[in-house]
């Protein structure tokens, strides 16, 4: 039996600032573990991940009616929202700042379903746009993202000049958008969605 | 005008300070080229959280998230508001005796609210079984001086090669301090660190190692105060980890 269609993520917001809590539950269904995962990344530890997506699900439910759509697509604008707050405790509590990602080694994912082997496709292509990035461009990346790393601290800690991490910064995030471009052009001439 | 072409990534990254921010934030208000840059720089951040590995969240959380929200509605009624969106099979599964509970309101909201709480500690401890029952290797680390008494076993399963240590009777620690589990390289040279957590209180606590652990030749559990690339807390238990036995000759 197939699943029924889903409302289209724009609808959910629209719901959402109907205060319809089952949109709510809807947003949480689709994003609540990517949330749980970003934050996790950033804080190294559960209950602060599970507070962070908490805030976050707040937020939307209350700022649904200001959401944007030119601004952006509702996955980023919530992710944006998880980063925003994650990377905010994180600089608040600096004693125990992620080590850069040598741990987290990236591992594909079980697939047990279609799409979720889909998903996986997708993200595995994210994962190698970052993985093919010279060294230090990637390391800026993630120091930046995840690490929650001023410019001026990843000046210090990297023993670089400003202008070096703005220059490493900007050249790494071109290299994985036309990465990411490619990638999007060869799945639309396979017809793929 | 000056644009800020130049601070955009950094700030689609969340990476400078707050008066530069603020600059910005305030030229991007006015400049539409700025916007547009800025538009196409978000897109790559945006696809930042797909680089992290795959978590779930704990089963209470989305109930947390309800409870709270719903508590936002003015004169909302103890149950869910509407069904304007059609529910998923898989969310009838998951809700499972959350959704019936609702539907019944007879249960009250905390009443919920510790059921999927124990519902959730359930499925941690099926899957955890589940683990165990199919790992591969396995190696235990005792508690030394003061942690004697605690341990922990680092298991590593054979479908997915996913690791994770069980610890038991965790020592409490000083609030502002975490257990950090280490892996070492054979030459002992690289410290890598694969876990922060703080004890949860509770006898057996399952954690996750992010690392292909099949790699390293030592597993090291420390309590540190800070953050460090390498360690410079105590070592609380530790074991070597030999590597993959070898496969039999033709």
């Amino acid at each position: 039996m197939s699943e029924p269609a889903q409302p289209p993520d724009e609808q959910v917001i629209a719901a959402l600032a109907a205060r319809d809590l089952s949109a709510l539950a809807a947003l949480y269904d689709r994003y609540g573990r990517i949330g749980y995962a970003l934050a996790y990344r950033i804080l190294g530890e559960s209950e602060g991940a599970e507070d962070v997506v908490h805030d976050a699900f707040l937020s939307a439910w209350r700022g649904a009616p200001g959401y944007r759509r030119e601004r952006g697509n509702v996955r980023g604008w919530l992710l944006s929202i998880v980063h925003h707050r994650a990377v905010d405790i994180l600089r608040r509590k600096t004693a125990f700042r992620p080590a850069p990602l040598e741990a987290a080694e990236d591992r594909p994912d079980d697939a047990d379903t279609a799409g979720e082997a889909v998903r996986n496709l997708e993200r595995a292509g994210v994962r190698e746009a970052l993985t093919a990035l010279p060294a230090a461009q990637r390391k800026t990346i993630e120091l930046a993202y995840f690490g929650g790393y001023t410019q001026v601290e990843l000046s210090e800690i990297m023993g670089v000049p400003l202008g070096t991490v703005k220059g490493r910064m900007r050249i790494g995030l071109q290299k994985m958008r036309r990465a990411l471009e490619a990638d999007a052009g060869s799945a639309a001439g396979r017809g793929e969605p | 005008m000056s644009h800020v072409i130049d601070e955009l990534e950094l700030y689609a990254v969340d990476a400078l300070p707050g008066a530069e921010r603020d600059r910005v934030t305030a030229h991007l208000a006015e400049c539409g080229s700025c916007r547009d840059e800025l538009t196409a720089i978000a897109r790559v951040v945006d696809a930042l959280p797909d680089t992290v590995p795959d978590r779930e969240p704990p089963s209470r959380l989305r109930t947390r998230i309800l409870a709270t929200a719903r508590s936002d509605v003015p004169g909302a009624p103890p149950s869910p508001a509407g069904t304007r969106l059609r529910w998923r099979p898989s969310w009838i599964a998951i809700g499972g005796l959350a959704a019936a509970g609702l539907a019944l309101t007879a249960v009250d909201f905390g009443t919920l609210d510790r059921l999927e709480t124990a519902t959730g500690e359930l499925n941690v401890l099926e899957r955890t079984i589940a683990d165990v029952s199919s790992a591969e290797r396995s190696w235990y680390m005792g508690g030394k001086g003061d942690y004697a008494g605690s341990g922990g076993t680092l298991f590593v399963t054979g479908k997915t090669g996913r690791a994770f240590v069980l610890f038991h009777d965790l020592k409490p620690i000083q609030p502002t301090a975490r257990y950090t589990v280490w892996l070492v390289t054979t030459d002992g040279q690289r410290w890598i660190r694969a876990a922060t957590f703080a004890p949860d209180s509770r006898q057996y606590q399952r954690v996750d190692i992010e690392a292909q652990v099949v790699a390293y030749r030592r597993c090291a559990v420390t309590v540190e105060t800070a953050a460090t690339e390498r360690p410079t807390g105590l070592v609380v238990m530790e074991s070597n980890i030999g590597p993959p036995p070898a496969s039999p000759a033709p």
